[in-house]
């Protein structure tokens, strides 16, 4: 039989201080790691050049692995009706079904356009810091002026274009990333974090953020007409931002709806 | 997670579960088939699934039971991986005698054997290991302390042998 090229190199621990195996392989997934450990990883690693390889190696690990087997093969068979049997009873089993609304309504929303399919969908995460304090953004959350927000992003492959911006409940657009101008390109990443963060301005009341991941991109121009056009049409009054959970552009989207309060 | 289902079950967490299944079995393709077996299991128990925590713990301990169930049913050569010896802190125990780890192991509770591979094989923290089976720190380390024991033991008598 032969072994994969798969990495086998050595991932122990330099030191009792180092994270474990288990926590470099976790904060590779999006939003597995707790917000305060990831912060602590995150420090380490810009002061552990051993554990910053330790997490290259894994990550590098993780690619090769998922090239080779991209989805899971069927066992023994040929056919694979083995794993659609699975497959088929899993999405219909009831309990799995109540998981999944759960962990819907626990999601920020995502749009149908998304141009990315599959394991290629990137992701983002939203940190809020208050007072020293930093706790993991929601769906939907009350926030203070003065909290400060930063985002880290993922792209499991290639290139994409990023855009996020802020809506408020009078139609005011202000781009967070990367400011007044196109979307920006990223590349295949893991959890890398945004430059600086985004402190809340004075405005009370509703907003949503809107992370944009396209493949060509997106202006601020085009972002004013998909809120003009998602707000509804002049002479009537326009929709709530609420009720907007997707723009209409060609852009994978997370959407973290705000409503601020002194 | 906005659609949770298998495959994205397996995009994210089929990696950590292959390598557990690696290290514990040794060959790709038998970790492979156990990455399989945990799925399989994961469709068969999946009310214990709980949506408000990763799943990942869970899914871990499913890959050491299929692990430890091929282990017995095939009793061919496993052991913890190339790293166990050294990290069991047991000294003099030779290449030859690392299946016996496994062999050890798989007289154990469930439970110990979560904890211990968790522990040697994963380099988890016993903090880490303590969130993750729902145990307070102190038992966990005793576990740790528990087998520890026994392995020691059993090398004694393998060497006095």
């Amino acid at each position: 039989m032969t072994e994969t090229n798969l990495s086998r190199q050595e991932l122990r621990r330099p030191s009792e201080d180092c994270p474990s195996e288990m926590t470099l392989a976790r904060s590779l997934i999006a939003d597995e790691l707790p917000t305060e450990n990831r912060h602590r990883l995150d420090q380490h690693l810009q002061a552990c050049r051993s554990c910053a390889t330790r997490l290259a190696t894994l990550s590098t690990e993780r690619r090769a692995f998922y090239q080779r087997y991209p989805e899971l093969p069927p066992p023994d068979a040929p056919a694979g009706t083995r794993w659609s049997w699975i497959r088929v009873v899993w999405r219909f089993s009831p309990a799995f079904i109540a998981g999944v609304w759960v962990l819907f309504l626990l999601q920020p929303p995502t749009t149908d356009h998304s141009p990315f399919k599959g394991a290629l969908t990137p992701a983002v995460s939203l940190h809020v810091e208050r007072g020293g304090a930093v706790f993991e953004g929601r769906p939907e959350m009350r926030l203070k002026p003065g909290d400060r927000l930063r985002f880290d992003y993922s792209l499991p492959e290639g290139s994409a274009f990023l855009h996020i911006v802020n809506v408020d409940n009078d139609g005011r657009i202000t781009s967070y990333y990367p400011g007044a101008a196109d979307s920006l390109p990223i590349n295949a990443t893991e959890h890398r974090f945004l430059p600086g963060s985004i402190r809340l301005d004075d405005y009370r009341g509703r907003e949503r953020i809107f992370c944009l991941f396209s493949r060509t991109p997106i202006s601020i121009k085009q972002i004013n007409e998909a809120v003009a056009t998602a707000r509804g049409q002049e002479g009537q009054p326009p929709r709530d931002i609420e009720a907007i959970d997707a723009l209409p552009l060609d852009a994978y989207q997370r959407t973290y709806f705000i409503q601020k309060e002194p | 997670m906005a659609t949770l289902d298998v495959d994205q079950l397996y995009r994210r967490y089929g990696h950590i579960l292959f390598r557990r299944c690696r290290s514990l079995l040794r060959r790709d393709e038998d970790a492979m088939d156990a990455v399989q077996d945990v799925f399989a299991k994961v469709l068969k128990y999946s009310s214990k699934l709980d949506p408000m925590r990763s799943p990942l713990p869970w899914l871990l301990q499913i890959a050491n039971r299929v692990c430890f169930d091929h282990y017995t049913k095939n009793r061919r050569d496993p052991v913890l991986d190339n790293r166990g010896d050294v990290q069991m802190g047991v000294e003099g125990v030779r290449s030859e005698q690392k299946a016996d780890l496994m062999e050890i192991l798989s007289e154990f509770d469930q439970q110990m054997q979560d904890i211990v591979v968790a522990y040697h094989v994963e380099e988890m923290t016993m903090e880490e290991i303590s969130a993750d089976i729902g145990l307070s720190r102190k038992t966990v380390g005793k576990r740790i302390e528990q087998f520890q024991q026994s392995l020691e033991r059993v090398v004694k008598e393998r060497t006095a042998s």
